[in-house]
């Protein structure tokens, strides 16, 4: 895609390109290719991503998986505050996992 | 975390041989820039620089320059001291001084963040596997006497090595003959079963190495790769050499930064991408190249410090081999050391190097 001048912008999803390992591949490659990136939904995750990386652009705030945790990014003026806390920052919220888990 | 300490020194090593006894000029030195990082909580890391040539003093100020801005910096945040750094050059680079100052600073912060997670930095980079493969380099150089070349194959052969690497792009007087006699009397000293390489350091044009090239090929020499035909930014004059032949093109030691590499990759110029962490900024733009090559189906090698590079080769899934160049081992308490044609990782925190201090008081210069 990046080859090919597909785009100006690049979408990457850590579900669909394998995890974090791959995502920061994608990332230095379109960082070579003159191009910034931007994450597909769950912020909770890449905030870290794209504020790690030098062509990072801008998070997707999609709310889908907000009540699964807590220690999600804070919401400053329209941008995320990463935290130092170790890891990914996250711990899930069990209420909310008894509440609603559909299979064990 | 913060940054609190910079101390870098020039330490002018000789130019010996270690791994076969031939060096091609034994009075030679080879000046290297170390670094030291201090931070407030006691970690330090290391890092080290060189290519400064006549300019090691200016890669030393660059070093020190650059080291004053980050002073304060969270040694952690790799990527936001890059910017700082980068910024204050007057936009000037990625290249040559700026670039290769950043690199030192850039390795001592890798080792920083792998000493305080108690990591070796290869396991914090991915941990692809636990050894990785090493080829002998600097011991068969093209200004060795034909004599002293072949006893330096065999020698390597002896000691155990898989692969080792010669040169061609012969100087004085040569021809297309006598490069593949070279060739064919080093394979003969090494045997049959070793990998050879063969670097030309891009003293070819393109139409000598598609010549060349191909009359070692029909010789039967058997070439595991051939590395740097002609001259390094010429992408598609690469491409016509990696297209003509069917002996692998490695190449990308001379690139600066991760952008050249694109275009390398993007021309089909190689088949083989040589990433060097000095000309190329550092581990964290390393390990961007490594990536984009991964997504071109192509393996990377390293050039130079394997003390550093095995971390570096042994994290990538695509690493194929380290180049074993002992240019730098004396400046360090203990180097890795092949076994059985491999290097193990090593087990140490970030690095797991400490400078040799008694090398460093014997040789410094500055």
């Amino acid at each position: 895609m990046i080859e090919a001048r597909s785009v100006d912008y690049v979408m990457i999803d850590l579900i669909r390109v394998g995890g974090i390992t791959q995502w920061l591949k994608v990332a230095g490659m379109a960082e070579a290719f003159n191009l910034p990136v931007v994450s597909h939904v769950i912020p909770e995750i890449h905030a870290h991503l794209v504020a790690a990386v030098p062509n990072g652009l801008t998070v997707e705030y999609m709310g889908w998986m907000l009540q699964l945790f807590d220690g999600t990014a804070a919401l400053d003026k329209s941008e995320l505050l990463l935290s130092d806390r170790a890891g990914l920052g996250l711990a899930f919220r069990e209420e909310i996992i008894q509440r609603f888990a559909a299979a064990s | 975390m913060k940054i609190s300490s910079i101390r870098s020194q020039i330490v002018a090593l000789p130019n010996d041989e270690p791994l076969a006894g031939f060096s091609e000029n034994p009075n030679a030195t080879n000046p290297i820039v170390t670094l030291r990082v201090g931070t407030d909580d006691g970690v330090e890391g290391i890092g080290v620089t060189y290519f400064g040539g006549r300019l090691t003093a200016t890669l030393q100020h660059a070093v020190e320059d650059l080291g004053a801005l980050a002073m304060g910096e969270d040694p952690l945040r790799v990527e936001a001291v890059a910017a700082k750094l980068a910024a204050a050059a007057g936009s000037a680079g990625p290249g040559e001084v700026v670039t290769m100052a950043m690199s030192a600073i850039d390795v001592a912060l890798w080792d920083i963040k792998g000493k305080a997670l108690g990591l070796p930095l290869w396991k914090l980079l991915g941990g692809g596997r636990d050894r990785i493969a090493t080829y002998a380099s600097g011991a068969l150089r093209r200004g060795l006497k034909l004599e002293e070349a072949v006893t330096a194959a065999g020698r390597l052969r002896e000691k155990g090595y898989r692969q080792a690497k010669m040169q061609l792009g012969l100087p004085g007087v040569t021809s297309p003959a006598r490069e593949v006699e070279q060739a064919r009397l080093i394979r003969a000293a090494v045997g049959p079963d070793m990998d050879l390489m063969c670097d030309i350091n891009q003293r070819w044009r393109v139409e000598q190495a598609i010549d060349i090239g191909r009359r070692v090929e029909n010789a039967g020499v058997g070439l595991y790769w051939l590395e740097d035909v002609t001259a390094h930014d010429d992408y598609p004059g690469l491409a016509r050499v990696a297209e003509a032949l069917a002996t692998p093109v490695a190449g990308g030691e001379y690139l600066w930064g991760i952008v050249p590499f694109r275009h390398m990759l993007e021309a089909r110029s190689v088949d083989i991408v040589m990433i060097d962490q000095v000309r190329c900024g550092g581990i964290t733009p390393w390990l961007k190249i490594a990536g984009m090559a991964e997504a071109f189906n192509l393996p990377v090698v390293s050039h130079g410090v394997p003390e550093i590079h095995v971390h570096l080769v042994g994290a990538a899934p695509n690493g194929l081999t380290v180049e074993y160049m002992p240019r730098l081992f004396r400046l360090f308490e203990e180097v890795p050391v092949p076994r059985d044609g491999d290097l193990a990782m090593p087990t140490a925190a970030g690095l797991g190097l400490k400078f040799n201090e008694e090398t460093i008081r014997r040789f410094a210069v500055a």
